[in-house]
């Protein structure tokens, strides 16, 4: 039972972090190789704040303060990275690889200070005063930050696709990822589009990185690419763009990932992430929930 | 002065110039048809206008402003359109969707509704089938859907690339018939055809491409009786049906 | 030999294995295949060979061992990797280095887990790795001369156009990964010969960073590219010694420059510089003739130089 409760908020960070490489996929044709980068500093930073500045801030204001950081790093990537590159590019597979290529050289940025910072070694983020309360149900033990961390995703997961489904601007992020230049055409600028996907998915990287560093204790500078690895697994079950579908494959996932490392030893668990990558898109590279595809070339 | 007014259009892909040195303007509810073979510069012209690609010489101005190096959404936003080639509509979203997007612009809920009803008044067809994916329409009711879609951004003047294109002769008739509604509206038109013949009857005035130059221009009346265009385009579109 | 050259000799070294890796990995980007999976097969390489030379196994038997087996490896992995377009292939190729490291971390005896190998016998002289990168750059480069080095330029920037000239897109794709695999594997070998030591640590994300910016930086244009690469990101942390640990930050903004700037890298940024002193050579010993611009045949992603145009300027 407690392999569940483990199950479900490892999900939850997986999701959170996943979404926001799934829409910027799904929308911009951009694989951002630097999420993980952000989401590793966005929890660096709220350690620098309560670890080496001493600092007691509680964890709401922590979970805002990664966000923030989060939402600024991939809006500076937007604004000097992608968008110079989307100009100067003359076709879409360019521009795809520029970007990709780009991505990874901004990632290099963020973990090469948080290498030097804490010496190649791992860090935690300790919200003070964190009130750890644990709720028995049945023979369930679940504690306080346990059900904020999924109460959290499931609200921003579910707002999200109602946005997206409902709101003026999801509406024109969907047409924009059919097809950007007649998207232009109803007046929808593709730069600010572009902004807007990158401010969200940074701010959810962010808010994935103080709850995983608080759930798992602790982080290194190279957890960024460790959890590309299953975001990349969480996207490709759901299918690119689909926030639905991310949900479901970071559960599938992390039950996945759960029940490797309860009947394995060493440090296999990963192994889950690249087996359902290759599986899933050997046989459906389309994803699991995805509808019909749309090809483009 | 005309709404829309192009001085001395340039368009050039790397080494290859499409459009020499265009001038034509455009006025409100009227309409202007340019002709012209493949390979002309006619859908460069057009392009260029709307901001889709950066013109290499000349100037595009609208209204007060010049608005040659504006990006495509920003020239949308101050009215002026185009409906591309191809249709192009948002496949997997509905119609009514496709539609809302078109008034993506217009901040104002209640407006929005009002031109959603004027649109569905004018091509009910779109009423009917308002909750399909747009992919899933005919030819002619895409064509239609992006006429609309258009005209919920509330447009001055339309900018629009081969509405007929691989639409049935009975189809042509009622796109064309649509095209003199929407300027009857006040809308000013600019439109590429292949099909001159249809084209030139909703027409005011026509000019002619070749190879990126102005060849003729003058009322649709003068630019259908004229032996040149009557042997380039009538002639073989006449035999042809 | 010199002080100054015993004493450098290492970057010399490390620039003939780096100059392997960036060829690698080169000649998929070139093509528009979006592959990272040279640093697995550097790892890859780098273990097999520490293992066969454990064994006993002699230094050159090694590299052909691995050269050979990478490049199957590498087309085997392509065969069902070729389905896959652009940002997909680019995950799955990223992945595939990632989960390479969780292998080597668990790879018992094999790998010698998170610590990795050491004091593997090294049975290779720097001439002799001069001689092998030479040889692959060699092969590169007699690859861009002949056609099919261009089929795959064109492949790069029109993959329809490719199919319409008649290129058999797949095959090519196929073909073209094996070759970096290939080459990948072999920068591996020569690294754990030249080192004696390999770990985890050894092919992660540093050394993606460091091949990208290799190919990337250097140009991905023409094999002359990967060498500026090489000489790039192996010297300037010597020559600018304050950059110190920093250095894949400043490789990081390089990337970023190069390709959101000057796609064409370093070369394209010489091969325009040649271009246009030529041009102005020419135009001076002409009276100011019109200069024909030259269509960019080597680096397909190079805008067109900015000439003003010439119209009217006759002599």
């Amino acid at each position: 039972m407690e392999q569940v409760v483990n199950a479900i908020v490892l999900g939850s960070c997986y999701c959170l972090f996943a979404i926001g490489l799934s829409l910027t996929w799904g929308t911009l044709n951009v694989l951002n190789l630097a999420h993980g980068a952000v989401f590793m500093f966005s929890a660096f930073t709220c350690y620098l704040l309560t670890q080496h500045l001493d600092l007691a801030i509680p964890l709401p204001w922590l979970i805002l303060i990664a966000m923030a950081v989060g939402a600024a790093m991939e809006l500076a990537l937007d604004l000097l990275v992608f968008r110079p590159i989307r100009k100067r590019s003359k076709t879409l597979a360019d521009a795809e690889l520029s970007m990709l290529i780009a991505s990874i050289g901004a990632a290099a940025i963020p973990v090469t200070i948080a290498q030097k910072v804490t010496i190649d070694s791992p860090f935690t983020v300790t919200a003070k005063p964190i009130n750890t309360t644990e709720y028995h149900i049945g023979s369930v033990y679940i504690t306080n930050i346990e059900i904020l961390i999924v109460v959290f995703t499931l609200v921003l997961t579910v707002g999200l696709a109602i946005w997206l489904q409902r709101s003026n601007s999801g509406r024109a992020l969907r047409a924009l990822s059919f097809d950007a230049e007649t998207g232009g055409l109803m007046g929808i600028s593709q730069g600010r589009m572009s902004a807007l996907v990158l401010v969200l998915s940074g701010m959810t990287a962010g808010a994935a990185g103080v709850f995983l560093a608080v759930f798992l204790d602790s982080l290194t500078p190279e957890s960024g690419s460790d959890l590309l690895l299953a975001a990349f697994a969480a996207v490709v079950i759901g299918g690119v763009g689909s926030v639905w579908g991310t949900l479901i494959g970071a559960f599938i996932l992390a039950a996945g990932e759960t029940l490797v490392s309860a009947t394995t030893s060493g440090t296999w668990t990963q192994a889950v992430s690249f087996g359902l990558i290759i599986v899933v898109l050997l046989l459906r590279p389309s994803g699991l929930f995805s509808r019909v595809n749309v090809n483009r070339t | 002065m005309p709404l829309l007014e192009v001085h001395d259009l340039h368009v050039r892909y790397g080494g290859v110039i499409a459009v020499r040195g265009i001038d034509l303007s455009v006025d409100e509810g009227r309409v202007e048809v340019v002709l012209g073979a493949n390979g002309a510069g006619k859908t460069s012209t057009l392009r260029a206008i709307c901001g889709q690609l950066r013109q290499s010489q000349g100037h595009v101005r609208w209204a007060d402003s010049d608005i040659s190096t504006w990006p495509s959404f920003k020239v949308a936003r101050a009215g002026l359109v185009l409906v591309p080639e191809g249709r192009r509509v948002f496949a997997p979203l509905s119609v009514y969707e496709n539609l809302l997007l078109g008034g993506y612009t217009n901040k104002s809920k209640a407006r929005r509704a009002e031109l959603l009803e004027s649109v569905f008044t004018m091509f009910p067809i779109l009423g009917e089938r308002r909750k399909q994916p747009a992919g899933l329409l005919s030819g002619g009711e895409q064509q239609m859907l992006a006429f609309g879609r258009a005209m919920m951004a509330e447009p001055k003047v339309m900018l629009m690339d081969e509405p007929s294109m691989g639409l049935s002769p009975a189809m042509v008739e009622r796109i064309m018939d649509a095209i003199g509604d929407i300027a009857k509206t006040g809308i000013g038109i600019l439109m590429v055809e292949q099909n001159a013949m249809a084209a030139l009857e909703v027409a005011e005035s026509a000019i002619v491409l070749e190879r990126g130059h102005i060849v003729l221009s003058g009322t649709a009346d003068e630019i259908r009786t004229h032996p040149d265009v009557v042997k380039a385009f009538l002639g073989d579109k006449a035999t042809a049906g | 030999m010199n002080a100054w050259y015993s004493a450098h000799v290492v970057l010399f070294q490390t620039t003939a294995i780096y100059a392997v890796l960036a060829l690698s990995f080169q000649v998929v980007l070139r093509s528009g295949v979006f592959s990272f999976a040279s640093v697995g097969f550097f790892g890859i390489g780098a273990y097999v060979s520490a293992n066969l030379a454990k064994h006993g196994v002699s230094g050159v038997l090694s590299m052909i061992i691995v050269f050979v087996g990478s490049a199957i490896f590498g087309y085997a992995l392509s065969l069902p990797l070729v389905r896959l377009r652009g940002l997909y292939l680019g995950m799955v190729t990223f992945a595939f280095d990632q989960i390479l490291i969780v292998v080597a971390n668990n790879g018992g005896t094999y790998t010698g887990g998170p610590v990795g190998l050491f004091g593997i016998p090294f049975d290779v002289s720097t001439l002799e790795l001069f001689i092998v990168a030479a040889i692959c750059l060699l092969l590169v480069s007699q690859l861009e001369r002949r056609s099919i080095g261009r089929s795959i330029s064109v492949l790069r920037v029109d993959e329809q156009l490719a199919r319409s000239m008649g290129v058999e897109v797949n095959r090519q794709r196929n073909f073209i990964f094996a070759l970096s695999a290939a080459l990948g594997g072999l920068a591996g070998v020569l690294n754990t010969f030249n080192f004696s030591t390999i770990a985890p640590g050894g092919f992660g994300f540093d050394l993606i960073v460091a091949g990208l910016t290799m190919a990337v930086v250097g140009g991905i244009g023409s094999w002359l590219g990967a060498v500026i690469g090489a000489l790039i990101v192996v010297w300037f942390p010597q020559v600018f010694t304050f950059v110190g640990s920093y250095k894949a930050i400043v490789y990081g903004v390089l990337v970023i420059l190069v390709v959101a700037y000057e796609p064409g890298g370093v070369l394209g940024l010489l091969q325009r510089g040649v271009r246009a002193i030529a041009a102005l050579i020419e135009k001076r010993s002409s009276g100011g003739a019109e200069v024909p611009v030259e269509e960019k045949k080597v680096v397909p992603s190079v805008p067109p130089p900015a000439t003003t145009p010439q119209k009217g300027v006759t002599a």
